[in-house]
């Protein structure tokens, strides 16, 4: 679509429009060229690097090919400074416009702006600053407003300055360039020009047509190439492979490039603007002293082979253009000056002492890898196009999906490792800390519980043997350890017990077995003294038992000690339950009619109720008590009791409370109380109780002094 | 004495001092020697034991209900019967409930009967007729000391620290007095095993002594 850009304001305006649709001023007679270069600029305007390269590199990129695209790079450090030190930036013309005065550099203003009205062509010319204020606002503004208008119409101001270039020279010599360039080069450079194009203009536009220059802020959003596939033309040895990153770089920085970054690495000086204009002047003002020294210092050290080497310098400016350019916006005036201004600078501070970076164009070739096409052996990569289409799923209509669902789902063998070989010295290692890790507390605890456990069975073993020695030699020589007590007489419970046996004579005494053939061999001392004392002072006997061993324990000490009993009431069920019945029928209550499936007649409640004496013979602390409490509290009936040592504890209480009349505290008793066979017997334990004593002090001071030194939690695993 | 009657007594006499050298193997420790001789005299006592109930209590009764079943005698086993016969269906899974209910008679007796025999026959003649004077009232401080290791209850926020200390010092004479007279009874215990023991050595003795005219 045409337009008309209007000279005095620089709005785009219909083609048919006669006046500015924003300034109302005429456009028709005087946009004459203005609206004709509008009309041609998507056509004729290059980036301004290709520009410079059609003005001063069109005979080296005939000759150079491809590599011609960089020959700008190319050139010599020393023409290089001279070319991209703008002539504005030169001594004599910073000066020259350090000496205008303020109402000259307007007047020179208004007269450029005349002039860029007039012909856009004539913008080239260094001295010409264009001045973008209108005509109409000449008369109403002063220099100061106008300058402001000035930076707010600054974006707008790049596009017409810049369009002043020569539209058919530069034709011309990128159409020169582009020839030799091959073709997928041709395709690097034209594909986003063209798509700019089209949106421009919406008509096709020739290979050799030269992108048109547009606000890359207009333009849309493309995404950079990296991949050779998204090209046309591409030789096949590098169809669908990544682009190299020299490549890609140099497209993405193509089409985004700003017009005013350009001009900065170029050979030839390009028209200043109003704005720059005026950065230099105050630039060079305050910096008056080192004004000669700028020339000199962009005196880079150069290089003789300016062919084959970049100048650092114009790589640094290359990545300040492109960073301008990634952006998308105009680094500020002041900035710009002042990183050219240091550059310059650090430059000539360095001098010849540091190299400056160089590159070979060599290294910017293609690679080898890219030159020699895929390998052999690897299978080449499908294009897209090959690739079969998706049908189903969310990637439907897609080409080249990877099936990933098979690959997972599929069975596989689990693989060992091949076991990672060890040297001589990782060995040792490993088997020391194998031994370390080997030897844990618990297991060392277990292994001494262990032997401690052995120990201590051989230490019971040999102490048993040991008394089972001492009791034979006590029993085979007693007066080694003769029993005293014998000679000391009857102990007063004893007494107690026989005297009560004599006081019942000629009555019937109730005799109770209560022990099993284990405590036999004490209590039957303690019931032959009893039962001889009985048989001594004529008292009739009823025996019974708890425990059905007992009977027959009874029967043979009745039969040892000649007594004859009257009756045997047999062995007696239910413990506590059984002995309250035996009270009930001692006590002549009229409930007793049987006893325990013997049927009471009058015989035997007459002899029941005769019972005047109950002797309990027993070893067990249940079967005492309950003899105590069923039937002793229950009647009137007297209790002497014979037991073993170990129950004398027990029933002392009972017969300091005259609940027993006497007591019979095992062996020893029996023994001062004249029992025949006890001697013997108390005789031959002498040796060994005073044995025992001595193993006891001796393990409770061992225990004593080594137990309280070990852990408790040991002292807990041993008890 | 025949030959017969005296290899039948050394056989005897052996088949003892085999049994009571397995039983005094358990110095040693738990052994499968001294299981088999404790098994053994486990299972004659309580054979011997069914037998002599049979004999002594269960023939008797069954006498008197079949003698006289309508008589006193008779009807008086009926419960005991009763409840006897109740007691063997614990056997079964079914009707264990019958069963229990027995057991939980004869528990609820004899318990009744203990409690109340314990009452009467310890704790109020030891209260009342025990010993008076200096000695009364020591045995019963001991008593109360040893009574109040017992003391279970814990310490709360509200315990004062003087009560704390107090019970801590009751507990610890407490654990003392128990400790002594758990001795007592241990020392006469072990009198006891020492006599035990010696009057099997002096049967041994005097069994092979005369068997073989020493």
């Amino acid at each position: 679509m045409n337009h008309l850009i209007c000279p005095h304001c620089g709005t785009e305006n219909e083609a048919e429009a006669a006046v500015c649709s924003h300034c109302g001023q005429p456009i028709v007679a005087a946009a004459g060229e203005s609206a004709l270069a509008a009309e041609e600029a998507p056509e004729e305007e290059l980036p301004d690097w290709l520009d410079e390269l059609t003005e001063e590199g069109a005979a080296p990129v005939e000759d150079q090919g491809v590599d011609a695209l960089l020959d700008w790079l190319d050139e010599p450090e020393s023409e290089a400074v001279e070319i991209e030190v703008p002539d504005w930036l030169e001594p004599e013309e910073a000066l020259g416009l350090q000496a205008k005065s303020e109402e000259e550099a307007a007047h020179d203003a208004t007269a450029a702006m005349e002039d860029a009205a007039a012909s856009d062509t004539q913008a080239d010319e260094d001295e010409e600053r264009p001045s973008l204020v209108p005509d109409w606002l000449e008369d109403v503004l002063d220099e100061e407003e106008a300058a402001e208008i000035f930076a707010l119409q600054e974006a707008e101001a790049e596009g017409d300055w810049l369009s002043a270039l020569d539209a058919t020279e530069r034709e011309e010599e990128a159409a020169g360039m582009a020839e030799d360039e091959p073709e997928w080069v041709k395709a690097l450079t034209q594909a986003p020009a063209e798509d700019s194009a089209e949106d421009e203009t919406d008509q096709p536009l020739d290979e050799t047509e030269t992108p048109p220059v547009t606000d890359p802020g207009s333009l849309p959003a493309t995404r950079p190439l990296r991949r050779t596939s998204e090209l046309e033309n591409v030789p096949e040895q590098i169809a669908g492979t990544d682009l190299p990153d020299w490549l890609a770089d140099q497209l993405q920085d193509e089409p985004d490039e700003p017009p005013e970054a350009a001009p900065q690495a170029t050979e030839t000086a390009q028209p200043l603007p109003d704005w720059l204009a005026e950065e230099g002047q105050e630039a060079e003002q305050a910096e008056a002293d080192d004004e000669g020294e700028l020339g000199e210092s962009a005196q880079v050290p150069a290089e003789a082979d300016a062919d084959v080497e970049v100048e650092a310098a114009a790589t640094v400016e290359l990545e300040l253009a492109a960073t301008q350019a990634d952006e998308g916006e105009a680094l500020d005036e002041g900035e710009w000056l002042q990183m050219v201004e240091e550059l310059t600078e650090a430059e000539a501070a360095q001098g010849d002492e540091v190299e400056p970076v160089t590159l070979n164009l060599g290294d910017l070739g293609p690679p080898g890898w890219l030159e020699a096409g895929p390998r052999p052996s690897e299978e080449p990569l499908p294009t897209p196009m090959e690739a079969p289409l998706e049908s189903s799923g969310p990637l439907a209509g897609l080409r080249g999906v990877i099936p990933i669902e098979p690959i997972i789902a599929e069975r596989r063998r689990a693989s060992h490792s091949e076991p990672t070989p060890l040297t001589e010295r990782e060995r040792e290692l490993a088997g020391l800390l194998e031994g370390l890790a080997s030897q844990t507390l618990p297991v060392t605890a277990e292994e001494s519980g262990a032997v401690d456990g052995r120990l201590a069975a051989i230490f019971r073993l040999l102490v048993g043997l040991g008394l089972l020695a001492l009791l034979v030699v006590g029993w085979l020589q007693p007066e080694l350890m003769p029993f005293q007590a014998a000679n000391s007489g009857t102990g007063p419970m004893a007494a107690e017990a026989l005297a009560a046996i004599d006081r019942h004579a000629g009555q019937t005494a109730l005799v109770v077995f209560d022990y099993t053939p284990a405590m036999a061999g004490e209590l039957d001392v303690v019931a032959d003294l009893m039962l001889a004392r009985l048989a001594a002072a004529d008292v009739r006997v009823m025996w019974l038992s708890q425990t059905a061993a007992g009977i027959r324990l009874g029967q043979r000490a009745l039969e040892r000690n000649g007594v004859e009993g009257l009756d045997s009431l047999g062995l007696l069920p239910g413990e506590a339950v059984g002995l309250r019945w035996v009270s009930g029928c001692l006590a002549g209550t009229p409930e007793c009619q049987s006893f325990f499936g013997r049927e009471v007649d009058g015989a035997l409640q007459q002899e029941l109720d005769r019972v005047g004496l109950v002797v309990v013979v027993t070893g067990e602390q249940g079967s005492l008590i309950n003899w105590i409490e069923q039937v002793e509290s229950q009647t009137d009936v007297a209790m002497v009791a014979g037991l073993t040592q170990g129950l004398a504890p027990v029933a002392v209480p009972y017969y300091a409370n005259r609940q027993l009349v006497g007591l019979v505290a095992g062996a020893p008793d029996a023994a001062a109380a004249g029992a025949s066979k006890a001697d013997e017997l108390v005789n031959s334990v002498a040796l060994a109780q005073w044995a025992a004593i001595a193993l006891l002090i001796v393990g409770g001071v061992y225990s004593g002094v080594v137990g309280f030194g070990r852990p408790s939690s040991r002292r807990g695993n041993d008890s | 004495m025949t030959l017969v009657g005296t290899l039948s007594e050394l056989a005897a006499l052996l088949l003892a001092l085999g049994l009571t050298l397995l039983v005094y193997s358990y110095v040693v420790g738990d052994n499968p020697l001294y299981r088999l001789a404790v098994h053994l005299l486990v299972g004659v006592a309580a054979g011997y034991a069914v037998v002599v109930a049979i004999r002594q209590v269960i023939e008797p009764v069954v006498s008197a209900v079949v003698a006289n079943p309508l008589g006193s005698g008779g009807l008086s086993w009926l419960l005991p019967v009763l409840l006897a016969v109740l007691f063997l269906f614990s056997l079964t899974t079914r009707w264990a409930t019958l069963g229990s209910s027995a057991m939980a008679v004869l528990m609820a007796v004899g318990a009744a009967v203990g409690l109340a025999g314990a009452v009467a026959g310890t704790l109020i003649p030891q209260v009342i007729g025990g010993p008076g004077g200096i000695v009364g009232l020591i045995v019963a401080l001991l008593t109360a000391v040893a009574l109040s290791y017992f003391f279970l209850t814990r310490r709360t926020a509200t315990t004062s620290a003087l009560l704390a200390s107090g019970q801590r010092f009751l507990r610890l004479a407490g654990r003392a007095i128990i400790t002594v007279a758990l001795a007592a009874v241990f020392a006469g215990l072990l009198n006891t095993g020492l006599i035990l023991l010696a009057e099997r050595v002096g049967f041994f003795i005097n069994a092979f002594a005369a068997m073989f005219g020493g």
